[in-house]
Order: structure tokens, then C-alpha cells, then sequence
């Protein structure tokens, strides 16, 4: 098991990095000084010392010039609320892994010990817990699979949400709310201070903000967005009197724009182009039920390979659930005399590789097309669900 | 403690005490700018009584409308300087102003001074734009900390230009002066103080003087200050290598490490931060 050795001349502080440590699977010491400190030490190897630097009888500064004058290299945490530079700096020249101002919040603690841990190349090198000063037991291996720094700690319990909407005018966040659809879930605020304050909460997938926001230097706000929301995409919301908003919005670093006021079209190409969610499939037991398209006429082509992409996917789980037939109901996808056909195809072939057998339902006009080809003229067609069913 | 902090400290003393008194010959602000930033200090105060202001200086219009029309692409040009000032917002217009007069000290006819200048100034502008955006992340004042970080090294070239001065002097009178490096040097050494009695002295706001008479310490009882985060900027700025003389490495180090830890700042969200940094400082001055 990892050993660490707490030195610290407060016992609140002991108890408290005690409590966090043994929490995470660890075996702590304490000693209320430097001279138990070293007393320790000379005991018992440990693998991280956190020391205090103020303390009575002998302090952290002088402690750590003893270990390592003896050879002890076990990495070092200072927990202090000393923050002079030069104390600090004498420190890490003697060798310190991290540093923590008192008072600390106990998540800070533990990411630092576990950063400490990993860090140290002695743990990396001994996985069963050969510490630098010799090491005791396995417990490296935790830390080791532990998350690492604030970062993975603070996003272990953000809740993702798609949108946010940055924007001085609510009637913004309005309309575009009415705009999406349900799934799509969004955030919204009126100032940059509420956006930084909200990124840091939650992990978006898309940032709309407003390019003109009074008062805000637009530019630097997305730097700052962009530093606490690095997967996000971010859009300029831009006038759609401006000459080429999406040059624009790129000038200004974003990522490209959506144009006020929104309109059907504009929603659907963001939809398509950052979620890629119009619903195209239900699935039910052995049933995939192909949904309307509702998007431009020039888009359709997207909506095909979507669905054709999805149904595809979709078998192999069909396949894992011990379905033997897989119905396809196309009654409400746009008869295409091309691509159905070409989607049919692939499909039936991927159904007998797996060893599903596939049953279309459609509307007539699709069946003779079906009818047409001979690859697809073999493939059971029906009207309805329930002769689909009955056949099945 | 070293020869040139020795002489950096006495050099201080000196300094401050001629600031206190008026003897010192400062940078001269521009007139137009430190009164509308006077009149910004007012949270009531018009946009109108500023423009009238501004208007007398037909430099600050320009650089009013140019940065108006900057600040929102595609928008329809402005090309009054009302227009500008309602364009820009009142943060930003203070910001404008700061900017301008800053500018305006790190400006030398001597080459030598101007050199070292040329590289306090982008030091600087890295300082305030990092400055600004960490203490956005923590809605802490943002803009106190930009203007902070513009200013925080502003005594350097105020005392290069008194230095240079007393070599003249000195040479005048055959008496042996220090070497150019170790001038530098005694410059780089200069404490935050000086900057802070200067902009007193220039009657900027007491919140920037304040703090920047703050940069010299963390402010552990209040960890979110805008001195705080110019502190911790100016040290990351230096790690980064966007500075002029040398710099101490493990201090600067300790200053991150202790920093970080006051501040909160995720190492990877700093990373992000700090990228590019130079090229931005760069891009920003190149805008001026």
C-alpha cells in the first residue's frame, strides 16, 4: 500500500489530509514537526512526505535540506500558507513535487498527491509501490488509475449540455429555444462574465455567441471561452446585414456564424452540421422505422446516408439480441428511385453476412421500383407492418 | 542581496522621493486622455461630456474611431467620435485610454532606451492581455487587471530615461559610469512601487494604482484580486521568455507554483492561455 507522511504542527490539518488520504486507499503517518518528521523517516520509506514549511522545533524548509542531504529523495508536497517566493523557491531547488496554499480545498489535495504520485519516477518505475525512498507496497496502482489534476476532477462532474447561447438580448435565447428541437438541450445567458462563470460549470458542444455584445471585447471572450472550452465549436451570431457573416465571424476567430434573425434553414444546416440529429431511426425489438425527412431539398442526399449509416449500425445489435428477421418500415421516407434501391442492396447483403433475414415495409410506388432490380426484387416486401409481420 | 539590487534600491529611494516632490521630469500624458479618464471615474458620468472631451485632440479621435470600428467586422463604419464612444462602451473606452497613455512612456528618442522599450512594451501587453483573461475565467475585474498589467512596469523606462540623464552628467564630469548590462539590470529591479507612485502621480484611478502597487506580493486574503492575477501573469510572461534582461528562473518558477495554487487555475486551461501569447501581444501592438 502507498505510505505517506503528513508534517504538519496543526492537528487539524493532519486529521484532515489523514481522512482525505485514507479515503483514496492510503496508509498515512503524521509527525508534528520536522524532527518526528525525520524521526519517521528514518523509520519507515514512505512514498510522498506533504510538509508544512512554519512549524516548531524544526521547520519544513530545514527538514527537507536534512532529507535530501541524507540522500532521501521521496518527492515532496508542501502544504503551507507560507507564499513568500524566496521560502518557496529555496524549496523547490531542494526538490518539491507540488505546492498548496493553505487553506485548500481537499479536492485540490488529493488531485495534487495523485499528480505527485504519478509524477514521481520512482512510483512509475515500481508499480508495486517502490517509492523513491524505497517504496511499500502496491498501492501506486491506485493513484495511478485515479484522474490527474483539476481538470479531469472538475470534469468528472460537469453535466454536458449542447448549446449556449451568449447573447445582451433574451429574445435571442427565445427564439432560437422555440427553433430547436427538444433534444437539443440549451443554456443561455446575457453577459460574458455569466458565459466564463457557466463554462466553467458545464462542458457545452456548441458556443453561439453574439458578436456585438455591448461593452465586451469579443475577440478576447472567445480566447477565454476557448481556454475553458476547448472541444466546444465556437459560432459568431452575426447580423445577417453583414456583408459574408461567415468570413466575419472566421476574421474574428470563430469557428463560422449563425445569422440573425434565425430562420428554418439556417437552424437546419447548424443542426445537420453540429449534431447531425434529425431523427431519422426508431428502433423497437426487431423493428426500425425509418422517420420523415424534414429538411431542404438540397440536403436530402445527408438525410440518406444517415439513415443507411444508422440501419447498418443498428443490425449487428439486432444481430447480438438474437433476432433472426429485421423488419425495415421506408412508409415514411421520400421515394428515391436511386438511392432506396442502393440502400436496400447494401443492407441485404450486410443482413446475410450476420444471419438476419430483412423484411421491408413501404409504400407501393417503392415496391415497384424494388420490383425493378433484381438484387432488390428478391428482398420480402410488404404494405403494412402486419403483413411484415405476418410474413416474418 | 546583489550589487544591482543594492543600487536598483537606493536608485528607488531617490526616485520615489523625487516623484513625491515633483522633481522628477515625468512622460507627459496626453492632456485629452487623462481627463476623460478622469471623467470615466465618475459611474454617472455621459458619454457626451467625454466625447467633448476627447474631441480637442485630433489623435485621440483617430484612435477612437479606428479602434470603434475594429471592435464589431461588417458592422457600418462609425465616423464620429459620439458614434465611437458609444460604439466601444465605457470599459472599453477606459481601456483605450490607459493603452494610449502606457504607450506613450514606452516611446524614447534614445535608441538604446527605446530597444529595451520596444521589449518592456510587449512584455507589458502579454502581462495585461493574460492578466485580463485569467481574471475573466474567476469574474474577477477583468479590465483593472488589463490596465494593471499595461502599467506595472511602466517606471522601467521612466527611470532609463533618469538613468540615462545622469550619465550625461557623469560623463560631463569624467566620473566613471556603470556598464549598459548592469544598467539594465538596476532598471529590471525596479519595484512596482515606482510604477504605482507614477500613475498616482498622473492621477489615474486610485483602484489601478492600488493595485498595482499590490503586484509586489500574492494577496492571500484575497486570493481573486486583480494585483493577484498581474502578479501571476507577469511571471508566466517571463517563463514564456517575452521579457527583456534576465530573469530568475526558480523564482519565477515558485511564483507559478505558489500562483496556482492561490488562484485555482487548471494547468491545462493555463496551457491554453498562454499559447501564442507573444504572437497575440504582437498582433495587439501591430494594431496600435
Amino acid at each position: 500500500m502507498t505510505r505517506v507522511l503528513t508534517v504538519d504542527d496543526s492537528r487539524a490539518i493532519r486529521t484532515m489530509v489523514t481522512k482525505q488520504l485514507t479515503e483514496l486507499g492510503f496508509d498515512v503517518d503524521e509527525a508534528e514537526d520536522g524532527e518526528q518528521g525525520l524521526a519517521r523517516l528514518a523509520e519507515v520509506t514512505y512514498d510522498l512526505v506533504v510538509l508544512d514549511v512554519t512549524m516548531p522545533v524544526m521547520d519544513g524548509p530545514e527538514m527537507l535540506a536534512q532529507m535530501r542531504g541524507k540522500g532521501n529523495k521521496t518527492p515532496v508536497l508542501m502544504l503551507t500558507s507560507e507564499s513568500k517566493t524566496s521560502i518557496i523557491a529555496g524549496c523547490m531547488k531542494l526538490g518539491i513535487e507540488d505546492y498548496i496554499l493553505k487553506p485548500f480545498k481537499p479536492e485540490e489535495l488529493r488531485a495534487k498527491i495523485l499528480k505527485c504520485l504519478r509524477m514521481s519516477p520512482a512510483a512509475q518505475a515500481a508499480p508495486n509501490g517502490g517509492g523513491a525512498g524505497g517504496g511499500t507496497g502496491g498501492g501506486v496502482g491506485v493513484a495511478m488509475a485515479a484522474p490527474v489534476g483539476f481538470a479531469a476532477v472538475e470534469g468528472a462532474g460537469r453535466q454536458f449540455i449542447d448549446v449556449l447561447v451568449v447573447d445582451d438580448m433574451e429574445n435571442v435565447h427565445k427564439k432560437l429555444r422555440a427553433l430547436l428541437p427538444a433534444h437539443v438541450s440549451m443554456n443561455a445567458c446575457v453577459s460574458a462574465q455569466s458565459a466564463l462563470a457557466m463554462c466553467r460549470e458545464r462542458a457545452y458542444r456548441v458556443l453561439l455567441v453574439d458578436v456585438d455584445i455591448p461593452d465586451v471585447d469579443s475577440a478576447s471572450l472567445l480566447g477565454q471561452l476557448r481556454a475553458v472550452q476547448p472541444f466546444a465549436a465556437c459560432l459568431g451570431l452575426v447580423l445577417r446585414t453583414s456583408n459574408d457573416p461567415i468570413a466575419m465571424a472566421r476574421q474574428l476567430g470563430y469557428d463560422g456564424a449563425l445569422v440573425k434573425p434565425f430562420d428554418p434553414d439556417g437552424i437546419q444546416d447548424f443542426l445537420l452540421q453540429y449534431f447531425d440529429k434529425q431523427d431519422v431511426l426508431e428502433i423497437e425489438d426487431n423493428l426500425m422505422k425509418a422517420l420523415p425527412y424534414t429538411g431542404r431539398e438540397d440536403r436530402k442526399e445527408r438525410y440518406y446516408k444517415r439513415l443507411g449509416g444508422l440501419v447498418e449500425q443498428s443490425l449487428e445489435s439486432l444481430a447480438a439480441a438474437c433476432f433472426d428477421e429485421v423488419i425495415l418500415d421506408l412508409r415514411a421516407v421520400p421515394v428515391d428511385p436511386k438511392r432506396l434501391p442502393y440502400l436496400i442492396i447494401g443492407l441485404d447483403e450486410q443482413c446475410k453476412k450476420i444471419g438476419l433475414s430483412l423484411y421491408v415495409v413501404g409504400v407501393p410506388e417503392l415496391g415497384r421500383i424494388f420490383a425493378g432490380f433484381s438484387e432488390t426484387a428478391s428482398v420480402p416486401f410488404f404494405d403494412s407492418l402486419e403483413a411484415a409481420r405476418a410474413g416474418a | 542581496m546583489s550589487s544591482d539590487a543594492h543600487v536598483a534600491q537606493e536608485l528607488e529611494r531617490v526616485v520615489l522621493a523625487r516623484i513625491e516632490a515633483g522633481s522628477l521630469s515625468l512622460p507627459v500624458l496626453p492632456a485629452a486622455a487623462t481627463s476623460a479618464l478622469s471623467l470615466l471615474r465618475d459611474p454617472d458620468v455621459s458619454l457626451r461630456a467625454v466625447s467633448a472631451v476627447l474631441d480637442r485632440d485630433p489623435m485621440m479621435v483617430m484612435l477612437t474611431l479606428r479602434a470603434a470600428n475594429a471592435a464589431v467586422l461588417g458592422a457600418s463604419p462609425v465616423s464620429t467620435i459620439d458614434q465611437g464612444l458609444t460604439r466601444l462602451g465605457v470599459v472599453k473606452i477606459r481601456s483605450l485610454l490607459t493603452e494610449v497613455c502606457a504607450r506613450r512612456v514606452f516611446q524614447s528618442r534614445d535608441p538604446r532606451i527605446q530597444r529595451a522599450c520596444e521589449g518592456l512594451w510587449e512584455h507589458s501587453v502579454a502581462v495585461a492581455i493574460l492578466a485580463r483573461d485569467l481574471a475573466a475565467l474567476s469574474g474577477s475585474e477583468a479590465e483593472v487587471a488589463y490596465m494593471a498589467g499595461l502599467l506595472h512596469d511602466v517606471a522601467k523606462p521612466v527611470v532609463a530615461a533618469y538613468l540615462l540623464e545622469t550619465e550625461r552628467v557623469a560623463t560631463m564630469r569624467n566620473v566613471r559610469w556603470m556598464h549598459a548590462d548592469t544598467w539594465i539590470e538596476v532598471v529590471n529591479e525596479v519595484s512596482h512601487s515606482v510604477s504605482a507612485a507614477i500613475a498616482q502621480r498622473w492621477e489615474l484611478p486610485e483602484v489601478l494604482v492600488q493595485t498595482i502597487r499590490s503586484i509586489g506580493e500574492f494577496d492571500i486574503s484575497r486570493r481573486n484580486s486583480a494585483g493577484n492575477y498581474v502578479r501571476f501573469a507577469n511571471a508566466l510572461v517571463k517563463q514564456q521568455g517575452i521579457y527583456v534582461g534576465t530573469v530568475d528562473a526558480d523564482a519565477v518558477a515558485a511564483l507559478v507554483m505558489v500562483g496556482r495554487s492561490l488562484l485555482g487555475i487548471d494547468e491545462e486551461v493555463l496551457q491554453r492561455m498562454t499559447a501564442d501569447l507573444q504572437n497575440r501581444a504582437r498582433k495587439r501592438i501591430s494594431n496600435d
